[in-house]
């Protein structure tokens, strides 16, 4: 077990260098990126902040500054050596800490993807066990059918609707008022109520498809035929079942959370909801690039993790998964 | 100046064709225009939360380092400056500048090269952001000194500021910005309510430049610690001077500005600041906002806008029309094309491309009548210079949309009868309308015999940093291109895109590398004028400018700002090109949530 989390552990670290290196060559490397020199020529990103009919030698200074007048190998090194440290730099726009301002805008985006999360288990697990106990019957038909209609409805749409609806029409909801857990809880949940559903309701009718999926293939599974042949009650068969049914939604649900935690940049936007999704585009339409690869590397940090936490859950769940 | 609303109206015009005709033409002589139209003093209600709504963040918090057009409607109440734009809905009467800190306009001598001007007693600094009282700040006196140290801090590398160029005139910069000397020795301070600018050249539009956020008194012995880090993070300390200061500034979240008691409305006769907070959301959805401002739980959008469907319902709707203000933002469109590059060097194939060129259709695709009328000039309404097109058309054509027989008559004179079939670099952009319009200039183009036209869009706005500001890269013709003013003097246009000594290797906005002797000349002349003179020499440079052919110019950009319910008196300025807030009330309690 110890090895085994010191090799995942390592390739983790080893992907996270290369997702750095890969958004730093977009930027830095590849002609046309924002932050490099061609033949001489000024960076892009110099000449956007020295404003307008700038001076030659105002744009060097700010290249100077900005450090974009080294070596692009040194600009990685030095970038890789602090981002290791933890220091992901100062945003070019605004001069903020990035890391400080992931981390500040961290809490609002955890608080949105785990209560989706929580919401589309709540829904999706109970809805796909019963359709696959009742095949075919009127329940299962209906929450198909209601899968369908989620899977196919985008979030950008869905959420302008629900603010429509539940803001503008019923005045039951309010986009924009978002407060910390922290400092007025109550506040947090009539903030988040809505997005949850809106960012839930297409993984549930996801996850109802799968856990159904699931639990119909492990049905027709030996073991569990040999269960009820050897005259079990059909709850404890189920038990049976579930456990094997469930553990490739733990696979998903950890994937998908650790994507969400990267920003779930439309919900974020349609609700107001200040976190890490709404950095990025501000980043993004400003080429603000110490922010941009600050987000990246923090999203590519989650899905990593949530990963790695995903194999030794795994692990933990279905002992046919071997260590090595 | 930099406008973030720009880039999102892009995405949303297509649909608009179909309303075009129901708009009109916005910025005409239209009676009864919102945002045209003062109210009387006692019908505006006072105090209460003036409730915007936004997408964007300001760029910077610090006035010398702010450049984007929402941080200037911001900076309207919070620091004030020498002189500044009257509070009226005119838009000729906008532009002569009224005193603000100063007692008068700036004294001038005969050459404008030296101009003065006297600080009025009781103008006084207000807390700084947060709500600080900085000790030997807050309620002192502004001086020169601060105003003085202002200008210098432009030229500290630390600051970023965003236009030091108009400040370059100013006798000794060169030496302060090398570091020859600590003060820059052209600006005078003989005593704390005096301030003298010497200038190395003539200047008629100094008042003006006093007149943007960047000459805002700074007061130095607080500020100085701040420019002296490696980026300054006076952005963090912003001390107000203007009715309001800033409460809270959670970035890309939230700001707050609270009234300033250390502000005397009896120095000041342009802001009226009838509200007693200021409340701006960041980081709302565009059509949610609309839906919110038109539900009247904001006053009015900052940098959110009606597009698509929205705006189709927010024009056909009467009531919801009359809260819609639809005016001139001082910015032209146009293509352009490439003096250095065959068979542009030619002023009549240049000519010949002018008549060619479809404007009409570009604006159909560009979203029609409602984004502004087709421009036939280089400098928009709203400035001095501006040439209305029912006087001054040199490209005249039916409806302006081309005539082809003109044009090849053109391209015969100049020798190209069967057409040119060299290859041209032509440079559009990816996103929607651009590719459109790309398309419609490319199809007018091989209509006039270009048969070898090598096409490249880039994703907006890539066009601008990677092919028309490197002249290297020789680009032959480009569509996607526009500028806005940085305030409404023709100077601002007309030097930095048109002038010969300002073709640059990199960052160059002389896209055409036009460089001729009589346009320099006209430029350089006006420049030093003031009053009718200087309005007539730029009318002449205007004319010259146009003449060169070098651009196809075909949108005179408009504006669109929706508003409240609640909000009264929302007149347009042209100067941060929006409703200046400064003297809004809002009825409070009716129709809100």
């Amino acid at each position: 077990m110890f090895q085994y989390m010191v090799r995942r552990l390592l390739w983790a670290f080893v992907m996270i260098v290369l997702v750095i290196a890969v958004v730093f060559a977009i930027f830095f490397v590849l002609p046309g990126g924002a932050g490099r020199r061609e033949d001489g020529r000024a960076s892009p990103v110099a000449v956007l902040m020295a404003g307008r009919n700038p001076r030659p030698d105002l744009v060097a200074d700010i290249e100077h500054r900005l450090g974009l007048d080294r070596p692009i190998h040194i600009q990685f090194g030095l970038y890789l050596g602090r981002a290791l440290k933890g220091d992901l730099g100062y945003s070019y726009q605004s001069q903020y800490d990035v890391r400080d301002a992931v981390f500040r805008r961290l809490p609002a985006t955890m608080s949105l993807a785990f209560g989706a999360s929580i919401v589309w288990l709540m829904i999706g697990i109970p809805l796909g066990v019963i359709s696959a106990l009742r095949r075919r019957s009127l329940l299962d038909r209906g929450s198909m059918l209601l899968a369908l209609i989620g899977v196919s409805m985008p979030t950008f749409w869905l959420g302008l609707m629900a603010v429509f609806f539940f803001d503008s029409r019923l005045g039951v909801y309010n986009v924009g008022d978002y407060a910390p857990l922290t400092e007025n809880p109550v506040q947090w949940f009539k903030a988040l109520w809505l997005p949850w559903i809106v960012l839930a309701v297409v993984s549930a009718a996801f996850y109802t498809r799968m856990v159904r999926g699931n639990v119909l293939e492990v049905q027709g599974e030996d073991y569990i035929r040999t269960a009820r042949a050897k005259g079990l009650k059909e709850r404890s068969v189920i038990r049976h079942a579930l456990r094997s049914a469930l553990t490739p939604v733990v696979t998903m649900y950890g994937l998908d959370v650790g994507i969400l935690l990267g920003g779930a940049i439309i919900t974020e936007r349609i609700f107001a909801i200040p976190g890490i999704g709404l950095l990025a585009v501000e980043a993004i339409t400003s080429s603000d690039l110490p922010t941009i690869l600050g987000v990246t590397v923090f999203a590519a940090f989650f899905v990593i993790a949530m990963n790695l936490l995903v194999d030794l859950v795994y692990a933990a769940l279905d002992p046919r998964v071997r260590y090595s | 100046m930099r406008d973030r609303k720009f880039l999102r109206l892009f995405a949303a015009l297509l649909a608009l064709g179909l309303i075009a005709a129901a708009c009109g033409g916005g910025g005409g002589e239209g009676e009864g225009r919102p945002g045209t139209e003062e109210v009387s003093e006692e019908d505006i209600p006072t105090g209460g939360t003036l409730r915007i709504a936004g997408i964007s963040d300001v760029d910077y918090m610090d006035p010398g380092a702010m450049y984007y057009t929402l941080s200037w409607t911001l900076a309207r109440g919070v620091v004030r400056t020498l002189v500044t734009y009257p509070a009226v809905a005119d838009f000729e009467e906008q532009n002569q500048l009224v005193p603000d800190l100063a007692t008068d306009v700036g004294q001038s001598n005969e050459d404008q090269t030296q101009w003065t001007y006297t600080l009025k007693d009781g103008v006084v600094y207000g807390p700084a952001l947060g709500g600080e009282d900085v000790p030997g700040v807050t309620g002192e006196p502004i001086t020169s000194g601060d105003i003085k140290y202002a200008i210098e801090r432009l030229f500290i590398p630390s600051v970023g500021a965003g236009y030091p160029n108009y400040y370059e005139d100013i006798v000794g910069v060169e030496e302060f910005q090398n570091g020859d000397a600590d003060e820059i020795t052209g600006i005078e301070t003989p005593d704390d309510k005096t301030i003298v600018f010497n200038l190395a050249k003539p200047v008629g539009d100094w008042d003006f430049r006093m007149a943007m956020p960047a000459a805002s008194p700074i007061p130095r012995d607080y500020v100085e610690k701040f420019d002296k880090k490696k980026d300054s993070d006076y952005d963090q300390h912003v001390v107000a001077s203007g009715p309001y200061y800033i409460a809270e500034w959670t970035p890309e979240e939230q700001i707050t500005l609270e009234r300033n008691e250390h502000w005397d409305p009896e120095t000041d006769d342009v802001r009226k600041a009838y509200v007693d907070t200021v409340d701006w959301k960041l980081g709302l959805d565009n059509d949610v906002g609309v839906e919110k401002i038109l539900n009247n739980d904001y006053e009015f959008g900052m940098d959110v806008a009606p597009s698509g469907p929205a705006l189709e319902r927010v024009v056909n709707t009467p009531e919801l029309k009359q809260r819609l203000i639809n005016e001139p933002s001082l910015c032209t469109r146009y293509v352009w094309l490439n003096t250095t590059v065959e068979p542009f060097n030619d002023p009549l194939v240049r000519q010949a491309v002018n008549f060619a060129i479809d404007r009409a259709n570009i604006k159909r695709v560009f979203g029609g009548p409602i984004t502004g009328p087709i421009a036939t000039s280089v400098v928009p309404p709203g400035m001095t210079g501006h040439l209305a097109p029912e006087e001054y058309n040199p490209f005249e054509t039916p409806n302006m949309a081309g005539d082809m027989e003109r044009a090849k008559e053109l391209m015969a004179e100049a020798g190209y009868e069967n057409g040119y079939d060299g290859k041209v670099l032509f440079v559009g952009a990816s996103d929607p309308p651009h590719d459109k319009i790309a398309e419609t200039v490319r199809s007018d183009l091989e209509e006039l015999g270009f048969t070898n036209l090598d096409v490249k869009t880039p994703a907006f706005p890539n066009q601008y940093t990677q092919f028309y500001s490197v002249p290297s890269k020789n680009v032959g013709i480009g569509t996607s291109a526009g500028w806005c003013k940085d305030y409404n003097d023709a100077f601002t246009f007309l030097d930095p895109l048109f002038h010969g000594r300002n073709i640059r290797d990199s960052g160059n906005y002389n896209y055409s590398e036009l460089d001729d002797e009589r346009l320099n000349e006209a430029i350089d002349r006006a420049a030093g004028l003031t009053g009718d003179d200087r309005i007539e020499a730029w009318e002449e440079a205007n004319r010259l400018a146009t003449e060169s052919a070098v651009w196809v110019p075909w949108s005179w950009d408009n504006e669109t700002i929706i508003f409240s319910e609640n909000l009264v008196n929302p007149i347009y300025n042209t100067f941060f090109s929006h409703i200046d807030w400064v003297v809004v009330g809002v009825e409070q309690g009716a129709g809100s949530n």
